[in-house]
């Protein structure tokens, strides 16, 4: 999953696109010895909290399973959900294509 | 003179100990649990350093190219899991010995120490003592481990009594949407539904905080998450505590993923 993601988002460096995580590791110091190598994260993400998969967030948008993942346009409307892999390159790929077709304002 | 004044100071001294005795108590309830939750970490650490090495051997490596399973398994049964039941018992007598301020260790094993007669020796204990305490508090945030390893039967007849019981409105509140999420598992009764309804409806009616957003959430999701909905706003703080939020990234297609590596 992370090295896809790396993948995409090293592709995507110079689009209109960002990979945002909603990390629920409960302690940081766990994510920091993980994150390396093979699993090494280049992209932001917003921190649950101690409580990690019961904190805030989670909790708020009922996250029942993990990953859960969300795939929104430029405008922030969701439009799609649970897309993994090529899949998630698809949609991302596709609304990139959508953004780019727009008149451009002004 | 001298007689009444070391009389003075041993009435002094009377009066003083059970006070200083409850610090004293608490301080080493704190010093106990401190040692027994480092000791635990340390050992889940130990695990999982020689489940990485072993997945990085040439000889790992290779089974599970192979998609030898039997192999891999085979090389995993080296590794010593953490004793969850040792730990557990260790947790359980800390308990009995520290009275008041034992909640707080068979909180710990009811989130670390998976073992079912652990679990059963916690639920017991909370019974009999706890049952009031407003030290439930965070124990009742995460119980379905317990629950679960403890049987329906049980779990129902502990929640029911906490909920009853307790003082504080958060923990009945915890208690009674427990007991509703219990009631709703498997194939409920339209009676069993009923009733996990109604203490649903009593949960929220005294549910605060994280309680209240999570009996909303299903209906959150149902109105603000679905497809051609425009995301709701997340104000947070990334992993270096720096704050950011969702709609500073609008103008650009976001995949936002929640993860963890756990």
């Amino acid at each position: 999953m992370i090295p896809h993601e790396r993948s995409l988002v090293e592709r995507l460096k110079d689009k209109p696109f960002a990979l945002l995580g909603v990390n629920s590791d409960t302690d940081k110091s766990y994510y920091a010895s993980e994150n390396k190598g093979d699993m090494l994260v280049t992209w932001r993400s917003f921190w649950c909290g101690p409580k990690g998969t019961s904190g805030p967030i989670p909790t708020k948008w009922n996250v029942r399973g993990w990953p859960t993942i969300y795939v929104l346009d430029h405008k922030g409307v969701i439009r799609f959900n649970g897309v993994r892999g090529e899949a998630m390159d698809k949609a991302v790929d596709q609304l990139l294509a959508e953004m780019e077709a727009e008149p451009k304002k002004g | 003179m001298n007689r009444i004044r070391s009389a003075l100071a041993l009435l002094a001294l009377v009066a003083i100990v059970p006070a200083q005795a409850g610090a004293a108590q608490a301080a080493m309830a704190t010093a106990e649990y401190d040692t027994l939750v480092a000791a635990w970490k340390a050992e889940v650490q130990r695990n999982r350093d020689a489940v990485k090495l072993i997945q990085a051997s040439a000889e790992y490596v290779k089974a599970r190219e192979a998609k030898d399973n039997a192999k891999t398994r085979e090389l995993m049964a080296d590794v010593k899991r953490p004793d969850a039941k040792v730990y557990g018992e260790k947790a359980l007598a800390l308990a009995d010995q520290f009275g008041d301020d034992g909640v707080r260790f068979l909180t710990y094993a009811a989130a670390n120490f998976n073992d079912k007669d652990v679990a059963s020796g916690i639920v017991e204990r909370i019974g009999a003592r706890y049952v009031k305490s407003p030290g439930l508090a965070e124990l009742m945030e995460r119980p379905m481990g317990l629950m679960q390893s403890v049987g329906p039967e049980k779990a129902g007849e502990l929640l029911g009594k906490i909920a009853t019981e307790n003082p504080d409105n958060q923990i009945k509140a915890w208690a009674k949407y427990w007991q509703s999420i219990q009631l709703s598992r498997g194939k409920p009764t339209d009676e069993q539904k009923a009733a996990a309804a109604t203490l649903l409806a009593d949960a929220e009616k005294l549910a605060t905080g994280d309680l209240a957003d999570r009996i909303a959430a299903p209906k959150f999701q149902q109105d603000n998450l679905q497809i051609g909905m425009t995301v709701p706003e997340i104000v947070g703080e990334d992993v270096d505590g720096v704050p950011f939020k969702l709609s500073d990234y609008r103008g650009k297609v976001v995949v936002l993923d929640f993860w963890g590596y756990w």
